[in-house]
Formats: structure tokens, sequence, C-alpha cells
């Protein structure tokens, strides 16, 4: 539905009411130190949301939907569903003014479901169970993989490669990850993006799609090209929302999808909004960051 | 009511308050800091009176940042400028978060792991079910930091017994008007400038209780607000100057009739004894 003009979304938000604002702290993972280069999801991390606990559980390989009504999930309420009416970020800030925070990138997604993978010394390809599908944006359109560490515990000291075989979203099958394929970290650490980083076979966030795709709408199978060793990590499915720079420590980044960069980002009912972190400098354990997210419906 | 359309808000009524706070604490690097216990105009506020008593804050009772009379019931005011400058030199870029103080329990003592009940015959006089209420908790006394607490508080849905997650005290030493669940640069999780909620929650409606971990030396005030607006302060000298109609997307905070406003900053270095100053301006819908 969205906002037909500039009146209406005045009058929705001031006179209606029907803003609200969402304040968040997350600290990043509280294991290992971040070298630069590297993305991590905060999903675990403490604050507020609190640290989630849902992301190394359940049946391995088996698809879970998650949603911002999901014990665990860890997700930023963002005042549940409005359906008929149509939610979306006006504005947002984030920033940090701890030391060695910054330079970094925040980028906001709504993380959609994920597959546990605990069979990581597995490395013929593992056939994924998807008796669960996407909750929302169904036919995988703009829907990206990402693969992290969700223990405590560091995986086994190894550099498997990771394939995926997955139908787009066109609907069209076997799909896969093109070369070079993305190269894990060994004993990558709580909350790593396993094959984030710099150099050859490194991907920053998301798995790469073959040439010409735009989404995953499932996978169908996740392959090692070797033995991790030990760990579990999860591989999760999600839509980008917003990116948000951090340029320097105690310089907060302000947004105004608005007027400044029209966009208006819309959140779908249900959405399990998760803050990804790329780290420009070797971010320390335990590092705060924080922001708002000002949400407005029609 | 608010505003229909953009003529609505450039046919607005108008006023303008001034601000001017100098902090005599040193402030510590990403170290909370209440701006309402400052010297200056506002007058200070040192969430002074009876222990562990929830004591609700106003406009009318305790002053803040000064928004004009209270509003008809048809009308509504909205926050639609700031214009703030540090003077001084040597000075460090912060987040400023503006924040309607709704009402706080005092002097919680650090020095006990008993249980300490709270007494609440003073309820929230805004936001009374709690929704987007937030808790932060403001040193009074100061400590030596280190210990952890966790809090009981019925939420925003009216659910009692519900617990935080344990909070830690930074290790930097506390001082007075510091956030003492502000993470260091140090080990310290699940810190928070707002103290974390129960998994599921969005607001606290009140606080049952609080309860140490450990036990330090010091006292502190906790707080419920409501975060209206936040912005980055930049370098002295250097007038910020937000519009939160062409800046904010629209998302003109809406301040509640008697709302105690004033600030939260988060900084990058110290600003002890640095003058603050500028102005808020408020519309309100001509009738």
């Amino acid at each position: 539905m969205g906002f037909s003009s500039m009146d209406q979304l005045i009058d929705k938000i001031t006179n209606q009411g029907q803003m609200l604002r969402r304040d968040w702290n997350k600290n990043f993972l509280p294991t290992t130190a971040a070298a630069a280069g590297e993305w991590h999801c905060l999903a675990k991390g403490a604050g507020f949301p609190a640290s989630a606990g849902i992301y190394n559980t359940g049946t391995n390989l088996a698809f879970q939907a998650t949603s911002d009504s999901t014990a665990g999930a860890g997700g930023i309420d963002h005042g549940g569903n409005v359906s008929p009416a149509t939610k979306h970020i006006i504005g947002a800030s984030a920033g940090s003014s701890a030391a060695t925070s910054c330079p970094a990138v925040l980028m906001l997604v709504d993380l959609l479901g994920f597959y546990r993978i605990t069979s990581v010394t597995t490395v013929t390809a593992q056939t994924l169970d998807n008796t669960v599908t996407l909750p929302r944006y169904t036919d995988g359109k703009g829907v990206m993989a990402f693969a992290w560490n969700t223990n405590t515990t560091a995986m086994g000291a190894a550099t498997p490669t990771i394939t995926l075989n997955y139908t787009d979203s066109d609907g069209t099958a076997g799909r896969t990850t093109p070369a070079v394929l993305p190269t894990c970290k060994t004993a990558a650490a709580n909350g790593l993006i396993l094959y984030s980083g710099t150099g050859n076979g490194k991907y920053n966030p998301f798995i790469p799609l073959a040439a010409g795709d735009k989404g995953i709408r499932s996978v169908q199978s996740l392959q090692l090209s070797a033995s991790y060793v030990s760990g579990e990590f999860s591989l999760g499915l999600c839509k980008p929302i917003i990116t948000l720079p951090l340029p320097a420590i105690g310089v907060f980044t302000e947004r105004d999808f608005v007027n400044s960069m029209p966009s208006l980002p819309k959140i779908e009912d249900g959405a399990n909004l998760i803050w990804l972190l790329y780290s420009g400098v070797n971010t320390p354990v335990a590092t705060s960051y924080m922001g708002h997210l000002d949400i407005g419906w029609n | 009511m608010g505003f229909k359309n953009v003529a609505e808000i450039t046919n607005s009524f108008e006023l303008i308050s001034g601000f001017r706070k100098t902090p005599t604490a040193a402030a510590t690097v990403n170290v909370g800091f209440d701006f309402s216990m400052s010297s200056g105009y506002p007058s200070p506020n040192y969430y002074a009176s009876a222990p562990a008593e929830a004591r609700y804050m106003s406009h009318s009772r305790n002053g803040g940042i000064y928004h004009g009379k209270n509003v008809n019931a048809d009308q509504s005011k909205f926050l639609s400028e700031i214009e703030l400058v540090f003077t001084t030199a040597s000075f460090a870029r912060m987040q400023m978060i503006l924040l309607d103080y709704l009402l706080y329990y005092p002097f919680i003592d650090e020095g006990t792991t008993d249980e300490q009940p709270m007494l609440n015959d003073e309820t929230l006089q805004r936001y009374t079910d709690g929704e987007g209420v937030m808790m932060m908790a403001v040193s009074v006394a100061a400590a030596s930091g280190g210990q952890s607490f966790k809090i009981k508080y019925t939420n925003s849905k009216g659910e009692s017994g519900r617990v935080t997650p344990n909070i830690f005290m930074h290790t930097s030493s506390t001082f007075t008007g510091s956030t003492i669940s502000s993470s260091g640069n140090t080990s310290n999780t699940g810190s928070c400038l707002f103290l974390p909620l129960q998994a599921g929650d969005t607001g606290v409606r009140y606080v049952e209780s609080i309860t140490m971990n450990g036990v330090d030396v010091g006292l502190f005030s906790l707080v419920l607000v409501k975060p209206l607006f936040s912005y980055f302060l930049g370098d002295f000298r250097c007038v910020t100057h937000k519009h939160t109609v062409i800046d904010n997307g629209f998302a003109m905070p809406k301040i509640e009739n008697d709302a105690y406003l004033n600030y939260l900053a988060v900084s990058s270095g110290n600003f002890s004894g640095q003058a603050l100053m500028g102005t808020h301006k408020f519309i309100i819908k001509q009738e």
C-alpha cells in the first residue's frame, strides 16, 4: 500500500499516531575480537534485544522459519502486524563511542529462517529439509544466504569451502554457488560469517549467487569441501533492509528515509530484524553499538 | 491532533525555549551521561526523594526543558527544531538522546545482595501502559563498578515478574550522572545504555524489585524514560541544527503534556566544564 503523498505520511504519523520508535543496543560477540574486513551476525550479542538463543537449536539440516514472535530469535520489535497497512522505516541512527569500534558498517536484515548445520564433518552434499518454506518474500526475490557460527565455541581448525545447490527466485532448481567458492575461516569464532574477510574466496557478507539470479527460494543441499572438524553453524536466509555506515568513533550515522534517502524501506509483518556488522577495524569483544529505528505505517 | 499536511506544519504556532547546561563530571568514553543532573538551565534534577519509592517526573513538578503550556485534548505538540553547540575547545563528539523522564526510584543501594522491593504508590503519568518505556540506571553516589544486578518488573502488557538479564556495571569508576550500565571498551557483557528487558518485552510499566548480584559502595537511581529523538552533536563551535521534519522524515517527536524533557548523552571523550547551549523549537497546530 505505502504512502501516497507527503501529506498522507504527515497525517498518519502526527495525526493518527501511526509511528513508533525503537531503541536498540547490541554488543559485539563476547568471545573473540573481529579482524578488520570480517562480518558478524549480532543476534547472539548481549544487549537489547536480548541475546538470541534459537540459532543453534533444532533439527540438523531442516529449515526453521523465524519471525518477530519466535521465542529466542532476538529480532528488534517493530510493533506487530499492521496488515492491510504497510510498515516502513522512516529514519534510523546508529553508532558507537567505544574505542576501535569504527569504521564499521551495520546492515539490518530480515532473517527469514535458518538451517542448523551440525554435521560439519560431512564432505558430501547434504540434503536440506524444506518442509517449512520462506515465511516472507516467498518467491525468494532479494533473499540472500549467509553462514555463521551460532555457538560460543569456535569452529574446528579447517578451511572448507561451501557450495549451495538452490532454487532461485524464478523457481529454477539446480542453481549452484559459482566459483570461486566461499572459503571458511579456520577456528571461526562466535558470530563470524564463516567466509567473510579479505582475500581470495572471501565474500561479504552473502554467499554469491549464480549469474543472473536475484534471490534464493530454498536451498536443496549444502556441501563442505573438507571436514570442519568440530563445532556447528547455521545457514540463514535473509532479506537485506538498510545499511548504515559508521565512519568514525563517536560519529553517529543518521538516515532520513523520506527526504534525504527517499526509499521508505518496507518492514513486512512478522519481520525478524537482525543486525549484521562489518568491522573496518579489529573490533574488540563486547563492543557496544547503539541506535534507533523510527517506523511508521499507513 | 497532529498535522494533516505540510501546510498545517508551516502554519503552526511556534515556541522557542533556551537551553544551557554545563556538566561538571568528567565523562568517560562510551559511558552515558545524564544531563538532567548538570548545572545550568533548566535547573538540575537530583532524583532526591525517599529511597526505593517511585516518584513521577513532570515539567510542573521537576522542570526540564521548557516546552510551553499543556495543549487541549484535540491538539498535539511536537518538537520541530534543535540548535545546540558546545562553545569550548577540546570537546568530544557525542550522541544526544532527548528523553521524556517519566518516573524514578532513587537511592538504590549497591551495598546489599538482598532483593530490594520498590514502592509504587506513584505511577507513570504519561505512556501509562509502559509501551516503549525504557530504564536507565544513573549513578548518584560513585561506586567502584564491575558488579551486576537484575531487575524484576511489570511489562507494558501488564505481566508481572518479568526479569532482566544480568546487567553489568562498567568497570570505569562510576561518577555522578553516569549511566552505570553503559559498556566501556571492556569485556563486560549485557551492558547497555538502556537496560535490556526480558526477551519479547517492549516496555516497562513499573519496577517491582532490584537485586544486586555482588556488593559495591555506591547508590544509583533507576529512571524510567521514553526516548524521543536522537542526533549527533559534532565538533565544538559547529552548531548542530536538526529539523525533525526535514531531517527526520516528518517523524516529529510528540511531546506529551507536562513532559519532563532532558538529555542523555554518549560521548567519545571528556566534556567536563564545557557549556552546551542552544534552543529547542516546539510547534502546535493552530486552532
